[in-house]
């Protein structure tokens, strides 16, 4: 028995030290240049759909946004429209747009890319379930000659080229796809940087660089995007140099990487805010210094540092910092003296009973949980009800609720996607507008933001918006999200886009660390 | 015996479908509209309903589970709702891999439970068994992906011996990169076979046929392996069966925390997604592998204990009577 277990215990350890004697994982071999010929990205979750037009989840599009292209692009550092597909383009009238496409560009598979593959994927955007509100503001879109398309708009509309940018109005090819619609799915071909070389479910995604690319060849070979849904798994992966870059961080893990020489860590406020909207047409919340009131009661800093351990940003706007037409006019401050003083003002100086309605979503759950205790300070007694996703988008749409807590994604990165949906009085209920405001001043600063071709002019109404919205009230804005992601020392040129798609074509990795 | 093989393979049938009738009404009556969580938060309403048209969620309950079963039968598990690839190529891509890892496991079970238990048997209440027992004991308490992280963190971050996570490719980064998880894996199951060997063990030491063997003479060695062992192994086996049919279900947290690309990974997305298809799909899949394990087992205690072995024989020999009378 002691000799069989010896030899057991000397066999075990022996091929522990062989298989350990295999060195790291760094999956990459040296370019020769000094730099590695394979980026290594660990994400949290894997592509649904390779379908520009069906995967719109930040996990997917951060893959396939290397793949496709768009006829436009926004620039992340300089937030500004700058040409893609389109190699330029004029606003023929408020509702025209010609788009004027670069030739010579070809698909992956080696088809030429012509104007009937952009009205081609434009329509069939228009037509799926997944990502046509991005681009319904289209009428028509219309094939000039080869290279150049006039899309038409059912009404003018300022943001047209930033939805345009959206990587779910990427252009495919069209005999292509036309042949099998479910072809994209698993085989997607675009005219992006990168081509599809491999996916293994659940595994990982390999895309090889696109040598012809109009704007030159990418930094490096390859990109591997590999599947780490457990957070701590992706910062230890880091660690070790199995990747070189992990999206997403645990808030935890955070702090890990930046005190670490050979890693960095890069962070910025998402698109998402998530706020407290009161039903003005429900008494006491028709009352503007009730809603003020409620306002100054929550302390959205505390929130910030507790709940989400300082990842996260306490919000002003309804938009984001990183979202075109952002003004900032500052946080309401945490004032329970002054909020019992309006409530007094308002009528309610012992307060009032109402209600929170929340989805079952955990971390919103506990925000509404300390707003709660903090509403309850200046003698509001809240019921936090708590409801599956489908009933309470539903039953809010229905306006029932006194009040509740939504999170909203600014994912065209421009103002009106935001203000329109959820301050426009055409928009309440199912839209977005689930305070059910219907104020004059809002619409016409909404509708000078939405229709003007000048953007000074749009700047200017969405911080007038932004101004009046504050006092009017109607959303408590609670906090922004954080976005990060942690890269080795040894990584270059890595720009973190607040939508959460991060752009690789020109990051290089050096050798070592 | 292949007729009770036969019998047994029958006798799957009633399960599958009652497993496809439990699953398919859970997965549907629990709350979530699986068009509203695929399409997300910013939906429009208009875009639900065309989604849920596509996915014929509008067709009556029983209608679609009707139709589901008719295409089952044809031998179409469908189609995920999310991705729209089929379902019986998604699962029979992803099993592999979980059989890769519940293989590891359960050796890592065998080489660590059998062991410990013998000794403790045979050292019943003495140090070595009071330790081995508090240990199995925290080995069947202790949380998987805790496990795995603290694996992980040592071996992977501290030492560098093996990848942190992933699956290697080729025969050797293969192996590299199953240490962890089948330790992960195989730790949980080899306490339960350890207590399961230990008391099994203490039950065959008090028999008379033990005394015997000793008052022989034989060598406590050869007691131990060819008259202790193996008249304690039925139970052995069972408990191990089961464990290995748990295992080649997915180890959904252990698949996890190493990003293992597996059954159980592909079933908790599903899950998330209620994604109807691909649990069905997944679950009916799991259960014929489980029921499969069992079957092995049955016929395996044929092979280890000569008296149910007879018993087969018998049974087969009394019917041969009856048709020939």
């Amino acid at each position: 028995m002691k000799r069989a277990l010896t030899v057991m215990l000397v066999l075990a350890l022996a091929s522990l030290s062989l298989f350990a004697m295999g060195g790291s994982d760094k999956a990459s071999a040296d370019a020769g240049n000094g730099y590695k010929d394979t980026i290594s990205v660990a994400i949290g979750a894997d592509v649904t759909s390779f379908d520009p037009h069906v995967g719109k989840e930040t996990p997917a599009v951060a893959v396939t946004n290397h793949i496709y292209d768009t006829l436009v692009n926004v620039d992340p550092e300089t937030d500004e429209v700058v040409p893609q597909i389109a190699e330029s383009w004029e606003v023929v009238s408020d509702t025209e747009y010609r788009f004027h496409i670069r030739q010579g560009l070809k698909f992956h598979n080696g088809e030429d890319l012509t104007a009937d593959d952009v009205k081609y994927s434009l329509d069939r955007a228009i037509a799926s379930p997944a990502v046509s509100y991005i681009v319904d503001f289209i009428d028509e879109v219309v094939v000039e000659d080869d290279y150049t398309v006039l899309v038409t708009l059912d009404a003018p509309y300022a943001p047209a080229l930033r939805n345009l940018a959206v990587p779910f109005a990427a252009i495919v090819p069209k005999d292509y796809t036309s042949a099998n619609e479910d072809i994209l799915r698993t085989a997607p071909v675009g005219t992006g940087p990168y081509k599809f070389q491999e996916w293994s479910q659940n595994d990982h995604t390999t895309l090889v660089a696109n040598d012809e690319y109009y704007a030159g060849a990418p930094a490096t070979k390859y990109i591997e995007f590999r599947v780490v849904p457990e957070a701590a798994q992706r910062t230890i992966a880091l660690e070790t140099g199995e990747v070189d870059l992990a999206y997403d961080p645990l808030t935890a893990d955070k702090q890990r990487i930046e005190e670490n020489d050979e890693l960095k860590l890069y962070s910025a406020p998402s698109l998402t805010c998530y706020y407290l909207s009161m039903n003005m047409n429900k008494a006491p919340f028709d009352n503007k210094l009730v809603r003020q009131a409620i306002s100054h009661a929550i302390d959205r800093q505390l929130i910030v540092d507790t709940l989400y351990m300082g990842a996260g940003q306490a919000a002003d706007d309804l938009i984001a910092p990183a979202v075109f037409g952002y003004y900032g006019c500052g946080v309401d401050e945490y004032d329970p003296e002054l909020s019992k003083q309006l409530l007094a003002e308002a009528g309610y100086p012992n307060g009032f009973s109402c209600s929170i309605w929340v989805n079952n979503n955990q971390e919103r759950v506990e925000v509404c949980q300390v707003i709660q205790a903090m509403l309850g300070e200046v003698g509001i007694q809240c019921k936090l009800e708590v409801m599956e996703f489908g009933t309470f988008i539903s039953r809010t749409t229905a306006g029932e609720h006194d009040m509740g807590y939504f999170g909203w994604v600014t994912s065209t990165k421009d103002g009106d996607y935001t203000y329109y949906s959820l301050e426009h009085s055409t928009q309440q209920g199912a839209a977005g507008n689930r305070t059910f405001v219907n104020d004059p001043e809002v619409d016409r600063l909404v509708e000078i933001g939405r229709s003007s071709t000048d953007e000074s002019v749009r700047l200017e109404a969405y911080k007038e918006l932004s101004i009046y919205l504050k006092d009017l009230a109607n959303n408590a804005n609670i906090l922004y999200t954080e976005i990060s992601a942690g890269a080795g020392a040894n990584v270059e040129d890595f720009v973190l886009d607040p939508i959460g798609y991060h752009e690789l074509q020109t990051v290089k990795v050096k050798s070592s660390r | 015996m292949w007729k009770y093989i036969l019998k047994r393979l029958l006798m799957m049938i009633p399960v599958l479908l009652g497993v496809t009738f439990i699953v398919f009404f859970i997965m549907s009556m629990t709350p979530g509209d699986p068009a509203a969580i695929i399409l997300g938060d910013q939906a429009t309403p208009e875009a639900i309903a065309q989604l849920r048209e596509e996915l014929r969620l509008n067709d009556p309950l029983l209608l679609r589970y009707v139709q589901y079963i008719v295409d089952m039968l044809h031998g179409d598990f469908g189609e995920s709702y999310k991705n729209g690839i089929s379902v019986a190529s998604q699962v029979l891509d992803k099993f592999p891999n979980t059989a890769i890892l519940a293989i590891a496991g359960i050796l890592v079970a065998l080489a660590i439970g059998i062991p410990v238990g013998i000794i403790s048997a045979r050292k019943q209440y003495s140090a070595l068994d009071n330790v081995s027992m508090v240990f199995s004991l925290i080995g069947v308490s202790m949380p998987v992906f805790w496990l795995g992280l603290l694996l992980s963190l040592l071996f992977a971050l501290k030492l560098g011996w093996f990848p942190s996570q992933g699956m290697g490719k080729g025969f050797l980064p293969l192996l590299r990169s199953l240490v962890l998880p089948a330790i992960t894996l195989g730790t949980g199951s080899a306490a339960t076979v350890a207590r399961m060997t230990r008391s099994s063990m203490l039950e065959v030491i008090r028999q008379d046929y033990i005394s015997t063997a000793r008052a022989k003479g034989l060598a406590e060695k050869v007691i131990t392996k060819r008259h202790m062992f193996r008249n304690a192994l039925i139970p052995i086996v069972t408990a191990v069966g089961l464990q290995f049919g748990h295992l080649l279900g997915g180890a959904m947290l252990t698949e996890t925390v190493f990003s293992w690309p597996g059954l159980g990974r592909l079933m908790i997305d599903s899950l998330n997604s209620k994604d109807i298809p691909m649990v069905l799909g997944s679950v009916l899949f799991m259960t014929i592998m489980f029921s499969f394990v069992n079957l092995a087992v049955d016929i395996v205690y044929a092979f280890i204990d000569p008296r149910i072995r007879s018993l087969y024989k018998k049974a087969g020999f009394r019917k041969r009577r009856a048709i020939a009378a």
